[in-house]
């Protein structure tokens, strides 16, 4: 399912992200592991537990003013759903 | 290096308190005296995260038989490794889950052998469901990925629901399904576990319909079994191109069944660096890239896909590490296949009670 624009996405137990010098940052999962750049990155950053969906949605539309409205909303609900599915984040 | 390891499968002993019937174990184990030091295998993981590896599985036997155990799990977390145990339970108690867990422990596999405790037990040699039972609660408790994982075959298969509700029951974020691959201890009983091909469709459409019904609340793993595939599996990835395994006594083995192959030497960890056991060793050479393939492979389209599929199965059943593995249709050892399927397929699927255990049990190394 979807997130609502109010829940909090969080990542789950034993999902983390590894950022080192000089590498791509990496989203580590239970048997696998997901390469993150730009814009995928900010969010997994920002899901903290503490902010809602609709904070990140925010913070992603200042981040990228050229990008369409909506459309950044769109994309951040069907990213978050994916890892949801997956398992890698809770949503709060 | 055409080929970056990506992760490395640690057996870092081979005792077990359970007997499992299909362990993919090798017949002929290691023993405890034969066994890498914790400083050997700190090194391994060291090395293996200078090298770029992004995974580490510690496997056995049972891992948890290691006494050295959270320091190994330390030491890999230190080495920047996500850190998956692949564990039956036994020997986990409160205080050592919480000091693995401190250790920087990420996930825990936690082996279930039936939804139903008798058939549990027996498929295991050994009294252990119900301690897997009141282990799997106290994970659920603590903030660690979870997965329990269900081999699954002719004898469990027909309660593949009631192991999907027990699984909802103790909530992990995953569920690994996964039919019996035949290696190990699992050949010897390969007339007893291989499931009918009723069976095997049954157990598709159940693992179809619980996905769907729990999809974001529990995602679900499914391996088929190969013998009634139509393409083999890309067995490890394929051959030394993302994995390494090394044994409880350090040899670097590019598949966990690669020691059937008579032709192969394995060096060992303790007498190479990583880096050259991967880059360099020959039996990481041996069938990496396309040339040692023999037709159909070598023209054919998906030998990007499956890399000719496994080398141990080959052996096992072509009786030739560089055939096609026989599990594949196009493969000229498939009739060997066949002649298996139409064997197990040919009995009824729940046989007469037998007047002695029809189980080949996994034995432990001697001392």
């Amino acid at each position: 399912m979807p997130p609502e624009l109010e829940q909090r996405p969080r990542l789950a137990p034993g999902c983390r992200l590894s950022e080192m010098p000089g590498q791509t940052a990496t989203l580590m999962m239970p048997e696998s592991a997901l390469q993150l750049k730009g814009p995928g990155l900010k969010i997994i950053q920002l899901c903290d537990g503490k902010r809602t969906v609709a904070d990140i949605v925010r913070i992603l539309q200042k981040a990228f003013p050229q990008a369409q409205v909506e459309r950044v909303q769109k994309d951040i609900v069907e990213f978050l759903k994916t890892l949801h599915d997956r398992r890698a984040v809770d949503f709060e | 290096m055409d080929y970056p390891l990506l992760a490395v499968i640690a057996e870092v002993t081979h005792l077990c308190p359970l007997h499992c019937v299909y362990c993919s174990n090798p017949l002929e184990m290691k023993s405890r005296r034969e066994e890498l030091s914790t400083a050997d295998w700190l090194s391994v993981f060291k090395q293996a995260g200078k090298m770029g590896a992004l995974q580490l599985d510690i496997t056995g036997g049972e891992p948890l038989a290691r006494s050295d155990l959270v320091e190994l799990v330390a030491g890999a977390r230190k080495a920047k490794l996500y850190v998956n145990l692949i564990t039956s339970g036994l020997g986990l108690n409160e205080a050592r889950l919480n000091a693995l867990l401190e250790a920087g422990l990420d996930h825990i596999q936690l082996s279930f052998q039936d939804a139903l405790e008798a058939p549990a037990n027996e498929f295991a040699g050994t009294r252990a469901h119900a301690a897997k039972l009141a282990l799997a609660a106290q994970i659920r408790r603590r903030r660690v990925a979870f997965t329990m994982n269900v081999v699954v075959h002719r004898a469990n298969l027909d309660r593949l629901n009631e192991i999907v509700a027990l699984a909802e029951e103790l909530a992990p974020q995953r569920l690994e399904v996964a039919h019996v691959q035949y290696y190990g201890w699992a050949l010897p009983n390969r007339e007893a576990l291989l499931p009918t091909r009723g069976q095997l469709d049954r157990s598709v459409e159940i693992v179809d319909v619980a996905r769907q019904r729990l999809k974001g609340k529990m995602r679900i793993e499914f391996v088929t079994p190969d013998y009634y595939g139509k393409f083999p599996k890309a067995c490890m990835g394929g051959w030394g191109r993302k994995l390494m395994l090394i044994t409880p006594a350090g040899e670097a083995l590019p598949c966990h069944a690669a020691g059937v192959i008579p032709e192969l030497h394995f060096d060992n960890v303790t007498q190479h660096p990583l880096r050259w056991l991967w880059e360099e060793s020959p039996a990481f050479q041996k069938f990496r890239g396309e040339d040692w393939m023999p037709e159909p492979c070598r023209s054919c389209d998906r030998r990007t896909l499956d890399f000719g599929g496994c080398r141990c199965q080959a052996l096992l059943l072509a009786g030739d590490a560089a055939a096609t593995d026989p599990t594949c249709s196009l493969a000229p050892a498939r009739p060997v296949v066949d002649a298996i399927l139409a064997r197990v397929n040919g009995v009824p699927e729940i046989p007469p009670a037998a007047a002695h255990s029809p189980w080949v049990y996994r034995v432990n190394p001697a001392n």
